[in-house]
């Protein structure tokens, strides 16, 4: 069977989803992150989504609980790259995927990930020198 | 709702303004409309600023149940940009004393 590749890109993973998904290869897709996430420890989960032109409410559910669990095991999803189309599609099926972070392209949805990194960052050191 | 979607894809934009000052009154279905627009930016990765919302409007907005926490309302057109360009890391200042 098919799969998405899940990219290591340092601290974060990159999923780039180049065909249309059937629910089977959404399923795996959810494996293989959450595997992925805690083989190495990644802070943050990178969607692109840009080549997907046709979505219904399970693979939307399927990316919001994606972006669930990957919280869950301490690592922020971005999506990006959504089409105008999706996008309505989703809002229409009445999945706004609250709670996941959005970018209009990789590079953005890269700056994101390493904003937040680098507050997670300064909170741990500010909360290590309350500490001391 | 399409092209502005559109619209965000090709200048790139990160920010969008809803403006609707010129609008006298919305009925729930245009309300409704308008707020899955936002949604959809979201989407999209842009954020969406309203502005110009007048008080029958907000009256309808409230009528209907929807929660607007989320979406960043101002009540002019200037304000709105003010915030825009904040979040965009630009500061207006006046040249000369």
């Amino acid at each position: 069977m098919d799969r998405i590749p899940v990219l290591k890109l340092g601290e974060f993973l990159l999923v780039t989803i180049q065909v249309d998904m059937h629910d089977r290869l959404a399923m795996a897709l959810q494996d293989d992150i959450t595997a992925m996430v805690v083989r190495h420890g990644s802070s943050g989960v990178l969607i692109d989504i840009s080549a997907l032109t046709v979505v219904d409410s399970f693979i939307g559910r399927m990316i919001s609980n994606i972006a669930s669990m990957a919280r869950i095991l301490d690592a922020e999803t971005v999506v990006v790259g959504m089409q105008p189309a999706v996008a309505i599609t989703l809002v229409e099926l009445g999945l706004e995927l609250p709670g996941v972070r959005t970018a209009l392209n990789v590079e953005r949805g890269m700056v994101i990930l390493r904003k937040h990194l680098q507050d997670q960052d300064s909170d741990n050191t500010h909360n290590a020198d309350v500490a001391d | 709702m399409e092209n502005l979607l559109g619209s965000i894809v090709s200048a790139g934009a990160s920010i969008a303004i809803l403006d609707i000052t010129g609008v006298p009154t919305v009925d729930t279905q245009v309300a409704q409309h308008l707020l899955k627009t936002v949604a959809a930016a979201r989407l999209m990765g842009a954020d969406c600023i309203i502005s110009g919302v007048r008080p029958q409007i907000a009256q309808t907005i409230v009528h209907l149940g929807v929660d607007l926490q989320n979406v960043t309302t101002k009540a002019t057109m200037a304000d709105a940009l003010k915030v825009a360009l904040q979040r965009l890391g630009y500061s207006m200042v006046r040249r000369g004393a």
